[in-house]
């Protein structure tokens, strides 16, 4: 293409765009090129992608292996959740498995991940509750009308039972 | 340096980048556009507007016609031509209009003496009206010797107050709402006689209404000056006429639009309620035009052509924007409840919820109006509302707006804020909601289907999302409910799918009010609890194959196939109260046993030659226990090692037909072994579970459907 080809549709193009002539770069600004190789940089080859490198995994896929007895392969636990008070408050009792923390410590509970609603006249909860078996830590929050109240307890899941004093 | 020989062409180029715009100075609009456009006097000029009648969002397009301080009403579009034409109240001329609202003006052969501000165009005819002095038209056809000639309609009505009139797309008639009465008056243009047909039930007091315009479907719109409020009626049924949208009050308007174009709404954020309540557009949904920097709920919002209602909702499509509040109590009749709400957008808004109580279908009813014009600044709230002690107990919907306007309605469009509806629960005290694995997500069943032969081991052939939800009260379980969905589906055999309660028998189950829905249809004449059984075992479907169009691509399976990519969703919930409460220790362990079966008169895998099993064919997750209509003859067979009642559903190596997975899960393509999508699944089984629990977080993202 002749510049002046090059000048006159850069022109037309510009009339909609104003790039003509421009970098790539959002704020316009020249950008140094890496060192160029015939080839490139280095590109990872996926496990698999060229469908011809045998995956990391094969030796061992599910054709291959012997699985205990034992495993379920099923998704969780029921566990036992013991959550006392000696309030005798009705309060409500919201049990989260998703959450942010943040420092102070303050939490925001993602609501879509919602496990446990109680609703009980002596803020107290006694029954089970299911956890998945990737599951470390729930969070619980604790909601009491009467004392304008909503505070929040970390619970770390390291056993069958787990045990929540709210005093 | 350039050279000399190039300067002629910088010269036409530059030349084309001035002139270009003034290319387009006469061209007409769009063959039919949808949006509607205003006239509007301001600061001593006549304004060019476009509204988008589904929120009312008015964007200026000209302001200034090359007719100075003229004012220009009665404006119409004109279907033959595609320009716009208006009366000049200065000129007492017509006045076309290119699609930039650039005037031309057109003198009549015959100029009235009165200014006239109602108009509408038929049939390449300009129509025009003012009270007490009558109906008239011109053709707009300038090949007519008659053209810009004013005819007089003999006889025509001249009683009417309307400040502006609209034709039906089809019928040919024209229609108005008088501003003192609300009447829709019908108006005959050939004779000019004219019928009120209903009364809308709003009036302009003051005021006028002072734009019509017709959509496709013969739906009439028309607008309040002093507060831009946007009316939409059926013809055929006035009564029914609602509040649809709010544009900008103004002193004067008029409007034109083409009548044969359909009213579309984009960039518009819709709740998913089910569209009892006003949900999707033709039912005057709850809408906004999303503004990422103004009013909304939460952090996210997104944006949809028309509402996705309930279970097909707008999260399947794009993001789940229904964040901005947590319903932090139960709620229980006679007593408070209280909702966590985040404004997550810069403005001070206002917020309104509504919550279906008696839980009829609508939010219409006394008290239903939980939160009014509440105005929170942006940041997180914690909000109380009272539940009414007539309250009924059960599921129910409740919805949100936030937005600039303080007394919102629970539908119709504005131009700013968010909506979000959510499921609630109406209960009693001491009720406790136990959800698998969590209030809105799922964890997936997968399986294989070529039973009691080992399969290809993608795990797709059957793939179920799954949630399960129990109801306790006084540390019993009153109810299951479960939902879930299609998923996947990467077989040729049909296969049905069902749910046993391993420990439940039949009958203690309520059978009577069992309620089981498809795509959030309740199924009435289905008996989902089956006969026959010991156990409690309900029906989902007799087969998964019927619940999605077959696309023409690859094996014609569902979602599991690269490039096969397939949009039809099939969603089911199914309620289960048992007659007298069960206690926690009776129940099954989830996930239940959710089991799929051969559907009736279909072949299946070659084990079973030109037998076809039906319902005796059954797979259950490694270890469950068979349903009294699953055949036991097949353990044992060909790959299968069960020894029931212990063991069943396992080969050799202990390996299972079905798995349970954690989460909502993407399955491997077609004849991908899952070790190879998903790596980390062979360590998770050696380790027996102890490791890589999450091994499904971790896939070969070009091995797995996506």
């Amino acid at each position: 293409m002749t510049f002046k080809q090059k000048i006159f549709i850069c022109t037309v193009i510009s009339m909609s765009i104003s790039a003509c002539g421009g970098s790539d770069s959002p704020s316009g600004n020249s950008i140094t090129p890496p060192a160029q190789t015939v080839d490139g940089a280095e590109q990872v080859l996926a496990q698999g992608e060229d469908n011809f490198i045998p995956t990391a995994s094969n030796n061992n896929s599910l054709q291959n292996i012997n699985a205990s007895s034992a495993l379920n392969y099923q998704a969780s636990t029921t566990m036992q959740l013991q959550i006392d008070s000696n309030s005798a408050q009705p309060c409500d009792i919201n049990i989260y498995k998703q959450y942010d923390k943040f420092l102070g410590p303050v939490f925001a509970p993602d609501p879509n991940s919602q496990v446990m609603q109680i609703n009980s006249n002596s803020c107290s909860y006694s029954g089970p509750i299911y956890i998945l078996n990737q599951q470390q830590r729930l969070l619980a929050e604790v909601v009491s009308l009467q004392h304008a109240t909503t505070s929040y307890h970390e619970i770390i899941i390291s056993n069958n039972t787990i045990t929540l004093s709210l005093d | 340096m350039i050279k000399f020989a190039y300067i002629r062409y910088i010269f036409v180029s530059l030349l084309l980048y001035v002139t270009t715009p003034f290319l387009l100075y006469a061209a007409p609009f769009d063959l039919c556009p949808t949006e509607a456009f205003l006239s509007q006097y301001n600061s001593n000029a006549t304004h060019y507007k476009s509204v988008d009648l589904s929120t009312g969002a008015v964007s200026t397009i000209q302001v200034d016609d090359d007719l100075g301080t003229d004012v220009v009403n009665a404006i119409a579009f004109n279907e033959t031509d595609r320009y716009i034409y208006g009366f000049n109240k200065q000129k007492l001329a017509l006045v076309k209009f290119d699609r930039n609202f650039k005037a031309t003006v057109l003198p009549f052969t015959n100029p009235p003496t009165n200014n006239f501000y109602v108009g509408d165009i038929y049939d390449n005819k300009y129509y025009f009206y003012r009270k007490k002095v009558g109906l008239f038209y011109t053709t707009l056809d300038a090949s007519d010797p008659e053209f810009l000639t004013i005819k007089k309609i003999d006889g025509a009505n001249q009683s009417m107050g309307i400040a502006d009139f609209a034709f039906h797309p089809s019928n040919g008639y024209i229609y108005a709402v008088e501003s003192s009465t609300g009447d829709l008056y019908r108006i005959n243009p050939a004779d000019g006689s004219a019928e009120s047909i209903g009364n809308t039930g709003f009036t302009a007091p003051g005021s006028a209404f002072g734009a019509a315009y017709f959509d496709i479907v013969g739906n009439l719109y028309f607008v309040r000056n002093n507060d831009g409020n946007i009316y939409r009626t059926d013809i055929t049924e006035p009564a029914s006429t609602v509040y649809f949208a709010k544009a900008a009050p103004t002193n004067s308007n008029d409007g034109a639009r083409c009548a044969n174009a359909p009213v579309i709404s984009s960039n518009t954020d819709y709740g998913d309620a089910p569209d009892s309540y006003g949900t999707t557009l033709a039912n005057n949904g709850a809408r906004h035009l999303i503004s990422y920097h103004n009013h909304f709920l939460g952090s996210s919002i997104d944006a949809e052509s028309d509402a996705r209602i309930y279970p097909s909702s707008d999260e399947s499509v794009s993001i789940n924007d229904e964040d901005g509040v947590i319903f932090k109590t139960s709620l229980i009749p006679g007593l408070d409840g209280q909702v966590n709400v985040v404004i997550g957008g810069e403005a001070v808004s206002y917020l309104n919820a509504w919550f279906d109580w008696n839980r009829d279908g609508d939010f219409n009813d006394a008290n239903e109006h939980a939160i009014s014009g509440l105005q929170l600044f942006p940041g997180s709230h914690d909000v109380l509302f009272r539940v009414p002690d007539g309250a009924t107990p059960g599921a129910s919907w409740s919805r949100f707006r936030v937005g600039n306007v303080e007394d919102a309605s629970n539908n119709g469009g504005y131009v700013y804020g968010e909506v979000e509806d959510y499921q609630i629960n109406i209960t009693t005290s001491n009720t406790t909601y136990l959800h698998y694995p969590s209030i809105n997500d799922f964890i997936t069943i997968a399986y294989e289907d070529m039973w009691p032969e080992v399969g290809d081991y993608d795990f797709n052939d059957v793939l179920i999302y799954y949630r399960v939800t129990q109801v306790i009260q006084n540390n019993k379980v009153v109810r299951i409910d479960v939902s879930g969905e299609l998923a996947a589906y990467g077989a040729d055999y049909s296969n049905g799918f069902a749910i046993q309660l391993p420990g439940i028998a039949r009958s203690q189950i309520n059978e009577g009010l069992i309620k089981l829905r498809h795509n959030g249809l309740e199924l009435q004449d289905e008996a989902p609890l089956e006969q026959g059984q010991t156990n409690a075992v309900v029906v989902i479907t007799e087969n998964l194959k019927h619940t999605f169009l077959k696309s023409n691509c690859g094996l014609s399976f569902y979602r599991t196939e690269l490039g096969c990519a397939n949009d039809d969703l099939f969603t089911f919930d199914i309620t289960i109260p048992f007659i007298t409460p069960i206690e926690f220790s009776a129940m099954p362990a989830m996930p239940l046993d959710p089991f799929i079966f051969g559907s009736e008169n279909r072949s299946r895998n070659d084990f079973y030659g030109s037998t076809m099993p039906g319902r005796a064919f059954e797979v259950h997750l490694a270890d469950k226990p068979v349903t009294d209509l699953g055949s036991t003859s097949y353990f044992g067979q060909h790959d299968d090692r069960s020894l029931p009642p212990s063991r069943t559903y396992r080969d050799e190596r202990n390996l299972p037909w079905a798995i349970e997975v954690g989460a909502q899960w993407s399955p491997a393509y077609e004849g991908t072994d899952i070790s190879i999508a998903y790596p980390e699944f062979i360590n998770f089984i050696l380790s027996d579970g102890q490791q890589n629990t999450d091994w499904f977080n971790h896939p070969i993202t070009n091995k797995t459907y996506q």
